[in-house]
């Protein structure tokens, strides 16, 4: 397929295929590294050391799966190792707070108030919160990539949601109080 | 509309088609640092590709030059190899550039056919605008609570996004009334969210912000101040894609064909914007949803986990056997033995080589590798006069230490002159007295290589560059006469440790997991062989060392 032969051309060195898929690519998985990350230009850096590893590693890439996929896992691995070097991830665990529900005006709630909240939460809260809820990874895949217990990763979960919820609540009485 | 949620549900939902523009100088600096890389990754093949072609050369030279021995004619067919190499290399060049030619327009078509997919349906397109327009909004209201400068950048930027995908469009068409329709339209959607704003405000008073007339009429400015922007930005591009395209007119055909399959997912897009805009404009948050991240997510994970960033872990160590036949001889005319023997003809005697060597992997490409290897060198200096006196003489050569066969024997050069004998009544020159001085020499060889591998797949070349240690542990002198051989002694000048420096290739072909079948054409320089002058003497020999590795 089309985009197989951008990869093979990309393991040539070719800059226009190499931009080709960064073109591809880049919306998706800026999106992940702003999730990912502690700001919006943390996020930028992140994304582009992200793509010298893709393009580094290209001619690796079994063309079986999904390219796309691979692209995001290069992107939380690499800033996943950030953090590891940073050394972020011993936080003392906490009791597991209930699952929480949320009175929402779905409307109200903008993707980049949200995205704001997520950055704001402690690194490894984001983390958790990111690879569970919206990466889908369970938590003894999270425990292993975070070099951290289950009890841990499922702790600073519910921590995380907590902040997000606390956050969240606020912004809507913030904004019924102003529209009154 | 406000619902109990659970929170994870919510943000689900909200980042299930969550994408984001990275600023544009991204790309920039993506691409300066990947030009670094490239000249960097440069400089080293381009030393060892010539390195490469001049050890080829030298080792084809010199097996030549040994196998056709002093034969003057012979030099001809040397010249000849390199001419139809030299074609050849050309071949491969121009070869190589019309592959790369034809790459280059695959890439075009799919340049195209992205622009394609990005030509959206008027409605989807419509839909974007909305969507973004919405997340703008948020933004905004956003923006108006806090006052940090950065939501500034992004609502520009998501702006460009939604450009960019109209700028395709409008380069496929290439109207400028359509362009004047979509600024149009732009404008009216700014009236049409001014609307539902009123509405919602009046359901439920969501758009705090926009309550005062002040702050709404402040909104609708910058939405114009933003796509008068926008619209400068579109005219720099446009010069760029129209550039492109005509670049890509060859490509028609392909071109139509891309086109039905990009039209075939716009259809879904289509489909579902339809859908939402019989409903609300409120719902537009949803929009262009065509599976489901998650599941998407979890199959590939599934699907491709195992297969990608896994490098395979390398063995670093191998040990391997080698069998090689060596075929001695001089880079100059001379003789380790006598001077007067240096314009003698001689006969090198191709002999063998066996080994043990490991290796150890520094890196990807470099290897250590070290071993032992017994090897066995011998010449023949022919038209040696000899003769046998009744009594024993004086040594009239002094690198040969005779043993006590011998001591009564003289050697010289038939070419030379016999001047100490010649006095001698007994001595006559008779052809039978005419042998060879055959020189054996063994050596247990322990060499220390360096290995960088130019190929590694199932089939691997790499050059070879090092030295060797030789130990000397067999020395003898014999004279070979109408097929009869007699030790007369040994060689005295001789060193007992001397050196080689070593350069080389080496084939492999992993035939079965991590046996490897290899064969290393080495070319090896002696130094230091004598500890006198041994006239003129410059030994070396090449060896083609064939045989199985193991790693681990």
């Amino acid at each position: 397929m089309i985009i197989e032969q951008l990869i093979d051309e990309c393991s040539n060195h070719n800059t226009k295929a190499q931009e080709q898929v960064y073109r591809l690519l880049a919306p998706k998985l800026f999106s992940v590294c702003l999730k990912y990350s502690r700001n919006y230009e943390e996020a930028q850096d992140n994304l582009q050391e992200s793509f010298l590893i893709i393009f580094d590693k290209i001619s690796q890439f079994k063309k079986t799966g999904s390219f796309e996929g691979w692209a995001k896992r290069i992107v939380i691995n690499y800033v996943l190792q950030q953090y590891r070097k940073q050394n972020v991830f011993e936080i003392i665990s906490e009791n597991i707070p209930d699952e929480e529900e949320i009175e929402i005006d779905d409307d109200a709630i903008s993707i980049a108030y949200l995205t704001k909240i997520i950055q704001e939460l402690p690194d490894r809260y984001r983390l958790v919160f990111n690879l569970y809820v919206l990466d889908g990874y369970s938590h003894k895949e999270i425990a292993e990539m975070l070099e951290i217990n289950i009890g841990t990763s499922k702790s600073n979960l519910a921590r995380a949601k907590t902040i997000l919820k606390s956050k969240i609540e606020l912004n809507n009485s913030f904004e019924v109080k102003k529209s009154r | 509309m406000k619902e109990n949620k659970n929170i994870e549900r919510l943000f689900q939902e909200k980042f299930k088609d969550f994408e984001a523009l990275p600023p544009q100088e991204s790309w920039n600096i993506i691409a300066d640092r990947l030009n670094e890389k490239k000249k960097k990754r440069r400089i080293v093949p381009i030393w060892f590709q010539f390195s490469g072609v001049a050890a080829t050369l030298l080792l084809v030279g010199a097996l030549v030059w040994n196998f056709l021995g002093n034969n003057e004619t012979k030099e001809l067919p040397n010249f000849e190899n390199t001419i139809v190499n030299g074609n050849e290399t050309d071949n491969k060049e121009s070869k190589s550039k019309t592959e790369f030619t034809t790459d280059e327009s695959l890439v075009y078509d799919t340049k195209l056919n992205n622009n394609n997919s990005n030509k959206n349906s008027l409605d989807s397109d419509q839909l974007n605008n909305n969507k973004s327009k919405i997340y703008k909004e948020n933004l905004l209201n956003k923006q108006n609570k806090i006052n940090s400068g950065k939501t500034n950048t992004i609502i520009t930027y998501n702006k460009l996004e939604k450009n960019t995908d109209s700028n395709y469009k409008r380069k496929k068409k290439s109207n400028n009334n359509f362009k004047q329709q979509r600024f149009a339209k732009e404008n009216s959607e700014i009236v049409v969210v001014s609307n539902t704003k009123k509405s919602t405000a009046k359901r439920k008073s969501k758009y705090k912000s926009n309550k005062s007339n002040v702050g709404f009429e402040n909104e609708i400015s910058t939405d114009l101040i933003v796509a008068d922007k926008s619209s400068k930005e579109q005219q720099i591009m446009k010069n760029d894609i129209d550039a492109f395209f005509e670049q890509t007119t060859t490509n028609k055909t392909l071109v139509t064909n891309n086109d039905s399959i990009s039209s075939e997912t716009n259809n879904t897009n289509v489909l579902a914007s339809t859908e939402i805009i019989s409903k609300d404009s409120t719902l537009i948050a949803e929009v262009l949803k065509e599976t489901n991240p998650l599941e998407e997510l979890l199959k590939e994970k599934e699907v491709g986990k195992n297969e990608d960033e896994k490098e395979e872990k390398r063995s670093k160590w191998a040990i391997s056997t080698n069998a090689s036949p060596v075929y001695f001889n001089s880079l100059a005319e001379g003789s380790s033995i006598d001077e007067q023997f240096n314009s003698n003809s001689k006969n090198y005697t191709t002999t063998l080589s066996i080994g043990l060597a490991g290796s150890y992997a520094i890196n990807d490409k470099l290897s250590l590798k070290t071993g032992v290897n017994s090897i066995n060198l011998s010449y023949n200096t022919n038209d040696v006069l000899f003769e046998s006196r009744m009594r024993e003489v004086d040594n009239n050569i002094p690198t040969i230490s005779r043993n006590a066969n011998a001591s009564n024997m003289v050697f010289s050069s038939k070419n030379g002159t016999v001047n100490e004998i010649s006095g001698d009544v007994e001595n006559v020159i008779i052809d039978n007295n005419i042998g060879a001085l055959k020189q054996n020499i063994s050596y247990i060889e322990v060499p220390l290589e360096l290995s960088y591998k130019l190929i590694d797949k199932k089939f691997g070349v790499e050059i070879i560059g090092g030295m060797s240690t030789l130990f000397l542990n067999q020395n003898n002198i014999s004279l070979v006469t109408n097929g009869l051989e007699m030790e007369v002694g040994r060689a005295n000048n001789l060193n007992d440790i001397h050196f080689s420096s070593n350069v080389g290739l080496g084939f492999k072909y992993s035939f079965w997991k991590s046996f490897n079948a290899n064969f290393q054409p080495m070319f090896k320089y002696q130094i230091n062989t004598f500890n006198q002058n041994s006239s003129n003497f410059k030994p070396y020999f090449i060896g083609l060392y064939s045989g199985i590795s193991f790693s681990f």
